[in-house]
Protein backbone atom coordinates (compact mmCIF):
# COMPACT_ATOMS: atom_id res chain seq x y z
CA UNK A 1 0.00 0.00 0.00
CA UNK A 2 1.55 3.68 -0.57
CA UNK A 3 1.33 5.75 2.05
CA UNK A 4 -0.69 8.61 0.34
CA UNK A 5 -3.49 6.06 -0.01
CA UNK A 6 -3.72 5.67 4.09
CA UNK A 7 -6.16 7.66 6.19
CA UNK A 8 -4.99 10.94 7.24
CA UNK A 9 -5.48 11.23 10.99
CA UNK A 10 -3.44 14.14 12.07
CA UNK A 11 -3.14 17.52 9.91
CA UNK A 12 -2.42 20.76 10.65
CA UNK A 13 -3.29 23.82 8.43
CA UNK A 14 -1.29 26.48 8.94
CA UNK A 15 -0.11 26.55 12.47
CA UNK A 16 1.35 29.19 14.31
CA UNK A 17 2.35 30.22 17.35
CA UNK A 18 3.86 33.62 19.02
CA UNK A 19 5.12 33.73 21.94
CA UNK A 20 5.49 37.86 22.86
CA UNK A 21 8.23 38.17 19.67
CA UNK A 22 9.32 34.60 19.03
CA UNK A 23 7.60 33.20 16.65
CA UNK A 24 7.33 29.61 17.74
CA UNK A 25 5.71 27.39 15.39
CA UNK A 26 5.26 29.06 11.89
CA UNK A 27 2.79 28.25 8.69
CA UNK A 28 2.57 24.47 9.98
CA UNK A 29 1.57 22.04 7.68
CA UNK A 30 1.93 18.41 8.71
CA UNK A 31 0.11 15.48 7.22
CA UNK A 32 -0.15 12.26 9.14
CA UNK A 33 -1.16 9.09 8.02
CA UNK A 34 -3.10 6.17 10.02
CA UNK A 35 -0.26 3.33 10.96
CA UNK A 36 2.73 5.20 10.37
CA UNK A 37 5.24 6.00 12.64
CA UNK A 38 5.93 9.99 11.86
CA UNK A 39 9.20 11.33 13.42
CA UNK A 40 8.88 15.08 14.08
CA UNK A 41 13.10 16.03 14.06
CA UNK A 42 14.58 19.13 14.90
CA UNK A 43 17.05 20.83 17.23
CA UNK A 44 16.52 22.06 20.78
CA UNK A 45 13.95 24.76 20.35
CA UNK A 46 13.27 24.27 16.79
CA UNK A 47 9.41 24.34 17.76
CA UNK A 48 8.71 20.57 18.17
CA UNK A 49 7.34 20.54 21.77
CA UNK A 50 5.36 23.82 20.95
CA UNK A 51 3.64 22.08 17.84
CA UNK A 52 3.09 19.07 19.79
CA UNK A 53 1.28 21.05 22.87
CA UNK A 54 -0.65 23.12 19.86
CA UNK A 55 -1.59 19.51 18.90
CA UNK A 56 -3.36 18.84 22.42
CA UNK A 57 -4.85 21.66 22.89
CA UNK A 58 -2.55 22.57 25.52
CA UNK A 59 -1.42 25.34 24.00
CA UNK A 60 -3.83 27.96 21.48
CA UNK A 61 -2.90 28.47 18.03
CA UNK A 62 -1.57 31.96 17.19
CA UNK A 63 -3.44 30.87 13.97
CA UNK A 64 -4.44 27.86 11.89
CA UNK A 65 -5.62 24.76 13.33
CA UNK A 66 -5.41 21.10 14.37
CA UNK A 67 -8.03 17.98 13.19
CA UNK A 68 -6.92 14.89 15.11
CA UNK A 69 -9.51 12.02 13.99
CA UNK A 70 -11.46 14.64 12.06
CA UNK A 71 -11.97 16.54 15.46
CA UNK A 72 -10.63 19.93 15.63
CA UNK A 73 -8.45 20.11 18.28
CA UNK A 74 -9.31 22.91 21.57
CA UNK A 75 -9.58 22.79 24.73
CA UNK A 76 -12.29 19.62 26.00
CA UNK A 77 -11.93 17.87 22.29
CA UNK A 78 -12.98 14.71 24.45
CA UNK A 79 -14.30 12.37 21.33
CA UNK A 80 -10.65 12.87 19.65
CA UNK A 81 -8.23 12.76 23.41
CA UNK A 82 -10.13 9.40 24.04
CA UNK A 83 -8.70 7.48 21.17
CA UNK A 84 -5.09 9.41 21.63
CA UNK A 85 -2.03 8.49 24.23
CA UNK A 86 0.56 11.33 24.70
CA UNK A 87 3.23 12.17 26.60
CA UNK A 88 4.84 15.59 26.86
CA UNK A 89 7.82 16.77 28.14
CA UNK A 90 9.54 14.95 31.34
CA UNK A 91 6.64 12.50 31.51
CA UNK A 92 5.12 13.68 34.50
CA UNK A 93 3.96 11.50 37.66
CA UNK A 94 3.06 11.75 41.21
CA UNK A 95 6.42 10.88 42.73
CA UNK A 96 4.32 10.08 46.47
CA UNK A 97 2.54 7.66 44.36
CA UNK A 98 3.94 3.89 43.05
CA UNK A 99 4.29 2.73 39.77
CA UNK A 100 1.13 1.07 40.22
CA UNK A 101 -1.10 3.53 41.43
CA UNK A 102 -0.02 6.40 38.79
CA UNK A 103 -1.39 3.95 36.46
CA UNK A 104 -4.70 3.30 38.18
CA UNK A 105 -4.94 6.91 38.75
CA UNK A 106 -4.75 7.48 34.98
CA UNK A 107 -7.19 4.80 34.86
CA UNK A 108 -9.92 6.23 36.70
CA UNK A 109 -9.18 9.31 34.81
CA UNK A 110 -9.68 7.65 31.55
CA UNK A 111 -12.92 6.21 33.30
CA UNK A 112 -11.56 2.27 32.24
CA UNK A 113 -13.51 -0.36 34.01
CA UNK A 114 -10.49 -2.05 36.00
CA UNK A 115 -9.26 -5.44 34.04
CA UNK A 116 -5.92 -6.13 31.42
CA UNK A 117 -5.05 -2.31 30.12
CA UNK A 118 -2.48 -1.86 32.79
CA UNK A 119 -1.56 -5.12 33.12
CA UNK A 120 -0.98 -4.57 29.11
CA UNK A 121 1.11 -1.30 29.79
CA UNK A 122 2.92 -2.36 32.80
CA UNK A 123 4.06 -5.91 29.94
CA UNK A 124 4.65 -3.66 27.20
CA UNK A 125 6.79 -1.07 29.07
CA UNK A 126 8.77 -3.75 31.26
CA UNK A 127 7.56 -2.36 34.57
CA UNK A 128 6.94 -5.07 36.44
CA UNK A 129 9.72 -5.12 38.73
CA UNK A 130 8.68 -1.68 39.76
CA UNK A 131 5.08 -1.66 40.37
CA UNK A 132 5.45 -1.09 43.90
CA UNK A 133 8.18 1.40 43.90
CA UNK A 134 7.24 5.18 44.55
CA UNK A 135 8.22 7.50 41.37
CA UNK A 136 10.12 9.52 42.98
CA UNK A 137 12.87 6.73 43.49
CA UNK A 138 12.83 5.35 40.27
CA UNK A 139 15.40 6.42 37.71
CA UNK A 140 14.54 9.34 34.63
CA UNK A 141 14.76 6.43 32.46
CA UNK A 142 12.21 4.51 34.24
CA UNK A 143 10.26 7.58 35.09
CA UNK A 144 10.09 8.08 30.77
CA UNK A 145 9.09 4.16 30.99
CA UNK A 146 5.99 5.00 33.16
CA UNK A 147 4.86 7.56 30.94
CA UNK A 148 4.68 5.45 28.08
CA UNK A 149 2.51 3.32 30.70
CA UNK A 150 0.15 5.83 31.33
CA UNK A 151 0.05 6.82 27.41
CA UNK A 152 -0.26 3.47 26.01
CA UNK A 153 -3.69 3.01 28.93
CA UNK A 154 -6.64 3.47 26.70
CA UNK A 155 -5.30 1.49 23.66
CA UNK A 156 -4.61 4.77 21.65
CA UNK A 157 -5.33 4.68 18.14
CA UNK A 158 -2.64 7.29 17.65
CA UNK A 159 0.50 8.07 20.27
CA UNK A 160 1.67 11.62 20.40
CA UNK A 161 4.76 11.43 22.20
CA UNK A 162 7.67 14.37 23.00
CA UNK A 163 11.05 12.85 23.23
CA UNK A 164 10.00 9.65 24.23
CA UNK A 165 13.64 8.00 24.83
CA UNK A 166 14.68 11.15 27.01
CA UNK A 167 16.70 9.68 29.42
CA UNK A 168 17.07 5.91 28.55
CA UNK A 169 20.00 3.85 28.24
CA UNK A 170 20.98 2.22 25.01
CA UNK A 171 19.11 -1.13 26.09
CA UNK A 172 15.73 1.12 26.83
CA UNK A 173 15.79 2.86 23.55
CA UNK A 174 15.96 -0.65 22.15
CA UNK A 175 13.08 -1.18 23.86
CA UNK A 176 10.96 1.60 23.14
CA UNK A 177 12.27 1.12 19.76
CA UNK A 178 10.22 -2.02 19.40
CA UNK A 179 7.87 -1.45 21.30
CA UNK A 180 6.70 1.40 18.55
CA UNK A 181 7.34 -0.70 15.83
CA UNK A 182 5.24 -3.59 17.23
CA UNK A 183 2.46 -1.18 18.14
CA UNK A 184 2.46 0.31 14.91
CA UNK A 185 2.86 -2.69 12.70
CA UNK A 186 1.03 -5.44 14.88
CA UNK A 187 -1.56 -3.09 16.19
CA UNK A 188 -1.98 -0.38 13.41
CA UNK A 189 -1.34 2.64 16.02
CA UNK A 190 -0.21 5.84 14.61
CA UNK A 191 2.36 6.69 16.51
CA UNK A 192 3.74 10.88 16.14
CA UNK A 193 6.76 11.37 18.18
CA UNK A 194 9.47 14.25 18.33
CA UNK A 195 13.38 13.82 18.56
CA UNK A 196 16.54 15.31 18.21
CA UNK A 197 18.18 11.97 17.92
CA UNK A 198 18.60 10.89 14.64
CA UNK A 199 20.14 7.81 14.67
CA UNK A 200 17.07 6.55 16.62
CA UNK A 201 14.58 7.87 14.36
CA UNK A 202 16.31 6.54 11.46
CA UNK A 203 15.31 2.68 12.39
CA UNK A 204 12.04 3.52 13.14
CA UNK A 205 10.37 6.12 11.41
CA UNK A 206 7.88 5.91 7.96
CA UNK A 207 7.71 9.22 7.37
CA UNK A 208 10.21 12.37 8.84
CA UNK A 209 9.30 15.48 9.11
CA UNK A 210 12.38 18.32 9.89
CA UNK A 211 11.59 21.59 11.87
CA UNK A 212 13.73 24.45 11.90
CA UNK A 213 13.04 27.54 13.54
CA UNK A 214 9.61 27.00 13.26
CA UNK A 215 9.08 25.93 9.57
CA UNK A 216 8.97 23.10 8.91
CA UNK A 217 11.51 22.36 6.45
CA UNK A 218 10.60 18.79 4.63
CA UNK A 219 8.36 16.38 5.10
CA UNK A 220 8.84 12.66 3.44
CA UNK A 221 8.82 9.11 3.55
CA UNK A 222 11.65 7.73 4.85
CA UNK A 223 11.92 5.02 2.00
CA UNK A 224 11.93 8.16 -0.68
CA UNK A 225 14.33 9.76 1.24
CA UNK A 226 16.63 6.54 1.40
CA UNK A 227 15.70 6.07 -2.77
CA UNK A 228 17.06 9.83 -3.05
CA UNK A 229 19.65 9.73 -0.72
CA UNK A 230 22.28 12.23 -2.02
CA UNK A 231 26.01 11.51 -2.93
CA UNK A 232 28.39 13.70 -2.33
CA UNK A 233 32.01 14.66 -2.73
CA UNK A 234 33.68 15.14 0.75
CA UNK A 235 36.88 17.26 0.50
CA UNK A 236 38.46 17.65 3.44
CA UNK A 237 40.56 21.02 3.77
CA UNK A 238 43.35 23.10 5.62
CA UNK A 239 41.13 26.55 6.18
CA UNK A 240 36.81 26.05 5.45
CA UNK A 241 36.15 29.46 5.63
CA UNK A 242 38.67 29.87 2.70
CA UNK A 243 37.80 27.03 0.88
CA UNK A 244 34.00 27.91 0.81
CA UNK A 245 34.93 31.01 -1.06
CA UNK A 246 37.34 29.86 -3.12
CA UNK A 247 34.65 27.08 -4.50
CA UNK A 248 31.26 29.75 -4.60
CA UNK A 249 33.86 32.63 -5.95
CA UNK A 250 35.98 30.48 -8.38
CA UNK A 251 33.92 27.11 -9.49
CA UNK A 252 30.63 28.68 -9.29
CA UNK A 253 29.42 26.00 -6.25
CA UNK A 254 26.03 26.68 -4.25
CA UNK A 255 24.80 23.10 -2.99
CA UNK A 256 27.46 22.72 -0.73
CA UNK A 257 27.73 22.09 3.27
CA UNK A 258 30.36 23.05 5.89
CA UNK A 259 30.89 20.36 8.31
CA UNK A 260 32.58 21.01 11.73
CA UNK A 261 34.76 18.32 11.47
CA UNK A 262 36.93 20.24 9.06
CA UNK A 263 35.27 19.06 5.50
CA UNK A 264 33.20 20.77 2.77
CA UNK A 265 30.29 18.50 0.85
CA UNK A 266 29.37 19.04 -2.59
CA UNK A 267 26.23 17.56 -4.07
CA UNK A 268 26.42 18.35 -7.01
CA UNK A 269 29.03 18.53 -10.01
CA UNK A 270 31.70 15.57 -9.30
CA UNK A 271 32.78 15.37 -12.43
CA UNK A 272 34.53 18.67 -11.82
CA UNK A 273 36.35 17.43 -9.06
CA UNK A 274 39.48 17.75 -10.27
CA UNK A 275 38.93 21.27 -11.13
CA UNK A 276 37.65 21.99 -7.70
CA UNK A 277 40.74 20.50 -5.92
CA UNK A 278 42.86 22.54 -8.58
CA UNK A 279 40.63 25.96 -7.55
CA UNK A 280 41.34 25.34 -3.50
CA UNK A 281 45.11 24.88 -4.01
CA UNK A 282 45.70 27.90 -6.10
CA UNK A 283 43.57 29.56 -3.84
CA UNK A 284 45.91 28.18 -0.99
CA UNK A 285 43.82 25.86 0.56
CA UNK A 286 45.67 22.03 1.65
CA UNK A 287 43.56 19.73 0.05
CA UNK A 288 43.98 17.07 2.84
CA UNK A 289 41.85 14.30 0.98
CA UNK A 290 38.64 14.20 -0.85
CA UNK A 291 36.13 11.09 -1.57
CA UNK A 292 32.84 10.19 -2.67
CA UNK A 293 30.32 9.21 -0.19
CA UNK A 294 26.41 8.84 0.50
CA UNK A 295 24.09 10.96 2.64
CA UNK A 296 22.68 9.40 5.49
CA UNK A 297 19.79 11.48 7.30
CA UNK A 298 21.82 13.42 9.51
CA UNK A 299 23.70 14.66 6.67
CA UNK A 300 20.47 15.49 5.24
CA UNK A 301 18.89 17.31 8.05
CA UNK A 302 22.11 19.01 8.76
CA UNK A 303 22.27 20.10 5.14
CA UNK A 304 18.51 21.14 5.02
CA UNK A 305 18.78 23.17 8.25
CA UNK A 306 22.01 24.88 6.95
CA UNK A 307 20.49 25.70 3.76
CA UNK A 308 17.75 27.69 5.71
CA UNK A 309 19.92 29.42 7.88
CA UNK A 310 21.74 30.79 4.70
CA UNK A 311 17.80 31.92 3.39
CA UNK A 312 17.02 34.66 5.83
CA UNK A 313 15.56 36.81 3.37
CA UNK A 314 13.16 34.10 2.10
CA UNK A 315 12.05 33.30 5.55
CA UNK A 316 10.98 37.03 5.96
CA UNK B 1 -17.17 14.71 37.71
CA UNK B 2 -17.51 12.21 40.74
CA UNK B 3 -14.25 10.32 38.78
CA UNK B 4 -12.71 13.49 39.09
CA UNK B 5 -13.25 13.40 42.70
CA UNK B 6 -12.33 10.15 43.20
CA UNK B 7 -9.07 10.78 41.43
CA UNK B 8 -8.58 13.88 43.33
CA UNK B 9 -8.40 12.18 47.11
CA UNK B 10 -6.46 9.01 45.12
CA UNK B 11 -3.78 11.94 44.49
CA UNK B 12 -3.15 12.68 48.22
CA UNK B 13 -2.22 9.20 49.71
CA UNK B 14 0.65 9.28 50.94
CA UNK B 15 1.06 12.99 50.26
CA UNK B 16 2.66 14.95 53.62
CA UNK B 17 0.48 18.25 53.93
CA UNK B 18 -2.55 16.62 54.59
CA UNK B 19 -0.87 15.44 57.94
CA UNK B 20 0.96 18.67 58.50
CA UNK B 21 -2.53 20.71 58.17
CA UNK B 22 -3.85 17.90 60.52
CA UNK B 23 -0.82 18.22 62.79
CA UNK B 24 -1.60 21.81 62.86
CA UNK B 25 -4.93 22.39 63.89
CA UNK B 26 -4.29 19.43 66.70
CA UNK B 27 -1.23 21.71 68.00
CA UNK B 28 -2.68 25.01 67.68
CA UNK B 29 -4.71 24.94 70.94
CA UNK B 30 -1.93 23.96 72.92
CA UNK B 31 -0.03 27.17 71.38
CA UNK B 32 -2.85 29.36 72.48
CA UNK B 33 -2.54 27.85 75.94
CA UNK B 34 1.16 28.63 75.53
CA UNK B 35 0.68 31.90 74.79
CA UNK B 36 -2.16 32.98 76.88
CA UNK B 37 -0.32 32.03 79.72
CA UNK B 38 1.83 34.99 79.69
CA UNK B 39 -0.59 36.83 81.17
CA UNK B 40 -1.28 34.36 83.72
CA UNK B 41 -3.97 36.20 85.58
CA UNK B 42 -6.04 36.50 82.20
CA UNK B 43 -5.17 33.11 81.27
CA UNK B 44 -6.38 31.55 84.38
CA UNK B 45 -9.64 33.55 84.40
CA UNK B 46 -11.16 31.71 81.46
CA UNK B 47 -13.62 29.53 81.55
CA UNK B 48 -14.04 26.49 79.44
CA UNK B 49 -16.45 27.96 76.72
CA UNK B 50 -13.90 31.28 76.58
CA UNK B 51 -11.35 29.38 76.11
CA UNK B 52 -12.70 27.14 73.05
CA UNK B 53 -13.93 30.30 71.51
CA UNK B 54 -10.45 31.51 71.17
CA UNK B 55 -10.38 28.56 69.04
CA UNK B 56 -12.42 30.27 65.91
CA UNK B 57 -10.51 33.64 66.73
CA UNK B 58 -7.19 32.38 65.68
CA UNK B 59 -8.54 30.54 62.91
CA UNK B 60 -9.41 33.74 61.58
CA UNK B 61 -6.66 35.68 62.81
CA UNK B 62 -3.74 33.97 62.01
CA UNK B 63 -3.30 30.49 61.17
CA UNK B 64 -6.44 29.49 58.92
CA UNK B 65 -5.77 32.24 56.08
CA UNK B 66 -2.02 30.71 56.01
CA UNK B 67 -3.41 26.99 56.67
CA UNK B 68 -5.48 27.15 53.54
CA UNK B 69 -3.05 29.47 50.80
CA UNK B 70 -0.84 26.29 51.88
CA UNK B 71 -3.76 23.85 51.02
CA UNK B 72 -4.80 25.53 47.52
CA UNK B 73 -0.65 25.59 46.70
CA UNK B 74 -0.61 22.19 47.05
CA UNK B 75 -3.40 20.79 45.55
CA UNK B 76 -3.99 23.29 42.41
CA UNK B 77 0.13 24.18 42.38
CA UNK B 78 1.51 20.83 42.35
CA UNK B 79 0.25 19.36 39.24
CA UNK B 80 2.68 22.03 37.86
CA UNK B 81 5.69 21.07 40.00
CA UNK B 82 5.34 17.69 39.10
CA UNK B 83 4.71 18.35 35.58
CA UNK B 84 1.66 16.50 35.73
CA UNK B 85 -0.45 18.74 34.29
CA UNK B 86 -0.19 18.13 30.58
CA UNK B 87 -1.14 14.98 31.43
CA UNK B 88 -3.84 15.86 33.28
CA UNK B 89 -5.29 18.51 30.65
CA UNK B 90 -5.34 16.26 27.68
CA UNK B 91 -6.82 13.12 29.45
CA UNK B 92 -10.37 12.93 27.75
CA UNK B 93 -12.57 14.75 31.16
CA UNK B 94 -13.64 17.93 31.05
CA UNK B 95 -11.02 20.62 32.46
CA UNK B 96 -14.05 22.53 34.88
CA UNK B 97 -14.58 18.90 36.39
CA UNK B 98 -11.07 19.23 37.33
CA UNK B 99 -10.76 22.42 38.36
CA UNK B 100 -14.15 21.77 40.58
CA UNK B 101 -13.10 18.46 42.00
CA UNK B 102 -9.74 20.14 43.59
CA UNK B 103 -12.26 23.22 45.17
CA UNK B 104 -14.60 20.15 46.27
CA UNK B 105 -11.77 18.76 48.11
CA UNK B 106 -10.35 21.61 49.15
CA UNK B 107 -13.89 22.63 51.00
CA UNK B 108 -14.36 18.81 52.48
CA UNK B 109 -10.36 19.30 54.12
CA UNK B 110 -10.78 22.74 55.06
CA UNK B 111 -13.98 21.94 56.98
CA UNK B 112 -13.27 18.92 58.27
CA UNK B 113 -10.40 20.78 60.02
CA UNK B 114 -12.37 23.51 60.91
CA UNK B 115 -14.20 20.91 62.79
CA UNK B 116 -11.11 19.19 63.83
CA UNK B 117 -10.32 22.83 65.35
CA UNK B 118 -13.18 23.09 67.49
CA UNK B 119 -12.57 19.28 68.96
CA UNK B 120 -9.11 19.83 69.79
CA UNK B 121 -9.81 23.58 71.13
CA UNK B 122 -12.55 21.80 73.54
CA UNK B 123 -10.08 18.74 74.49
CA UNK B 124 -7.35 21.44 75.08
CA UNK B 125 -9.58 22.94 77.61
CA UNK B 126 -10.46 19.87 78.93
CA UNK B 127 -7.24 18.85 79.55
CA UNK B 128 -5.91 22.48 80.79
CA UNK B 129 -8.87 21.86 83.72
CA UNK B 130 -11.12 24.66 82.71
CA UNK B 131 -14.67 24.76 84.20
CA UNK B 132 -17.76 25.91 83.12
CA UNK B 133 -18.17 23.65 80.10
CA UNK B 134 -21.34 24.44 78.04
CA UNK B 135 -22.86 22.65 75.29
CA UNK B 136 -25.22 24.99 73.62
CA UNK B 137 -22.14 27.31 73.59
CA UNK B 138 -19.88 24.65 71.93
CA UNK B 139 -22.20 24.61 69.59
CA UNK B 140 -22.31 28.51 69.05
CA UNK B 141 -19.00 28.12 68.76
CA UNK B 142 -18.31 25.21 65.80
CA UNK B 143 -21.36 27.35 64.09
CA UNK B 144 -18.83 30.17 64.13
CA UNK B 145 -15.76 28.21 63.11
CA UNK B 146 -17.83 26.47 60.30
CA UNK B 147 -18.92 30.06 59.17
CA UNK B 148 -15.30 31.73 59.11
CA UNK B 149 -14.13 28.61 57.28
CA UNK B 150 -16.84 29.29 54.81
CA UNK B 151 -15.62 33.05 54.21
CA UNK B 152 -12.20 31.89 53.78
CA UNK B 153 -13.13 29.55 51.36
CA UNK B 154 -14.62 31.75 49.27
CA UNK B 155 -11.30 33.34 48.80
CA UNK B 156 -9.75 30.04 47.97
CA UNK B 157 -10.28 30.30 44.20
CA UNK B 158 -8.28 33.41 43.61
CA UNK B 159 -5.35 31.43 45.39
CA UNK B 160 -5.96 28.58 43.04
CA UNK B 161 -5.65 30.90 40.25
CA UNK B 162 -2.56 32.77 41.01
CA UNK B 163 -1.16 29.00 41.83
CA UNK B 164 -2.53 28.01 38.45
CA UNK B 165 -1.07 31.01 36.25
CA UNK B 166 2.34 31.34 37.85
CA UNK B 167 2.40 27.08 37.83
CA UNK B 168 3.71 26.74 40.87
CA UNK B 169 2.91 27.02 45.33
CA UNK B 170 5.11 29.60 45.92
CA UNK B 171 3.02 32.75 44.13
CA UNK B 172 -0.24 31.59 46.15
CA UNK B 173 1.44 31.14 49.68
CA UNK B 174 2.65 34.68 49.05
CA UNK B 175 -1.18 35.94 48.20
CA UNK B 176 -1.72 33.84 51.14
CA UNK B 177 0.41 35.88 53.43
CA UNK B 178 -0.96 39.03 51.90
CA UNK B 179 -4.51 38.33 52.47
CA UNK B 180 -3.76 37.55 56.21
CA UNK B 181 -2.06 40.55 56.76
CA UNK B 182 -5.21 42.13 55.06
CA UNK B 183 -7.32 40.59 57.37
CA UNK B 184 -5.05 41.25 60.33
CA UNK B 185 -5.22 44.89 58.96
CA UNK B 186 -8.89 45.19 58.07
CA UNK B 187 -10.12 43.96 61.08
CA UNK B 188 -8.57 46.04 63.06
CA UNK B 189 -9.53 48.81 61.15
CA UNK B 190 -13.06 47.77 61.00
CA UNK B 191 -13.07 47.23 57.80
CA UNK B 192 -14.54 43.24 58.37
CA UNK B 193 -17.82 44.17 57.05
CA UNK B 194 -16.10 44.32 53.08
CA UNK B 195 -13.03 43.08 53.00
CA UNK B 196 -13.21 39.21 52.80
CA UNK B 197 -10.03 38.19 54.30
CA UNK B 198 -11.41 40.56 57.41
CA UNK B 199 -14.97 39.19 57.88
CA UNK B 200 -13.44 35.93 59.94
CA UNK B 201 -11.96 38.59 62.71
CA UNK B 202 -16.28 40.15 62.98
CA UNK B 203 -17.52 36.97 63.29
CA UNK B 204 -14.93 35.64 65.67
CA UNK B 205 -14.90 38.88 67.42
CA UNK B 206 -11.20 39.12 67.42
CA UNK B 207 -10.55 43.03 67.61
CA UNK B 208 -13.56 43.48 69.15
CA UNK B 209 -13.21 41.38 72.26
CA UNK B 210 -9.91 43.87 72.69
CA UNK B 211 -12.18 46.70 72.85
CA UNK B 212 -14.16 44.60 75.27
CA UNK B 213 -16.80 44.44 72.49
CA UNK B 214 -18.93 41.47 71.72
CA UNK B 215 -18.60 39.04 68.47
CA UNK B 216 -21.06 40.50 65.50
CA UNK B 217 -22.80 38.73 62.94
CA UNK B 218 -21.93 39.42 59.18
CA UNK B 219 -25.12 41.44 57.71
CA UNK B 220 -26.36 39.78 54.06
CA UNK B 221 -24.60 42.20 51.74
CA UNK B 222 -20.98 41.09 53.20
CA UNK B 223 -21.96 37.44 52.67
CA UNK B 224 -23.21 38.85 49.30
CA UNK B 225 -19.77 40.04 49.07
CA UNK B 226 -17.90 36.86 49.93
CA UNK B 227 -20.07 34.76 47.86
CA UNK B 228 -19.23 37.20 44.91
CA UNK B 229 -15.54 36.57 45.37
CA UNK B 230 -16.13 33.40 45.56
CA UNK B 231 -18.20 33.33 42.09
CA UNK B 232 -15.52 35.40 40.14
CA UNK B 233 -12.51 33.77 41.35
CA UNK B 234 -13.89 30.61 40.16
CA UNK B 235 -15.13 31.37 36.98
CA UNK B 236 -11.54 33.22 36.35
CA UNK B 237 -9.97 29.85 36.97
CA UNK B 238 -12.45 27.75 35.12
CA UNK B 239 -11.66 29.90 32.53
CA UNK B 240 -8.03 30.27 32.62
CA UNK B 241 -7.72 26.61 32.68
CA UNK B 242 -10.07 26.24 29.98
CA UNK B 243 -8.93 28.85 27.34
CA UNK B 244 -5.19 30.40 28.62
CA UNK B 245 -2.02 28.42 27.41
CA UNK B 246 -1.64 25.91 30.32
CA UNK B 247 1.84 24.74 29.37
CA UNK B 248 4.77 26.41 27.38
Amino acid sequence: MSADSREVVIRTYGLCKRFGDVDAVRDLDLTVRRAEIYAFLGRNGAGKSTTIKLMLALLRPTSGSVEILGHRMEPNALRALERIGSMVEAAGAYGNLTVRENLELQRKMLGLRRGSWVDEAVELCGLGEYLDRRVDTLSLGNKQRVGLGRALLNKPEILILDEPTNGLDPAGIADVRALLKHLADDRGTTVFLSSHILSEVQQLADTIGIIHQGRLLEEIGYEELRQRNREYLEIRVSDLKRAAWTLEERCGVRDYVVREDGALRVFSGFDRAAEYTKALVEGGVSVLGSAMSEERLEDHFMRLTAEDERQPAIRG
Amino acid sequence: MLRAVEVEFSKMRRSHIPLWTVAIVAIAPFMTGTMGSADRAWFDSLTWLQYVRLGPMNLSTWYGVLLLGLMTAFTFGREYTEGVVANVLTTPARREYWVLAKVFILGVWYLALAVLSVVMQSAWAAVLGKHGFDAAGAWTVLSDTLRIALLLLCTMPVVALTAVVTRGVLAPMILSALGFSAGMIGGIAGWGDWLVWAMPTTIAGSFMQLEGQPAADLATGSWLIAIGVFVVGLFSLVWYVDRADVAS
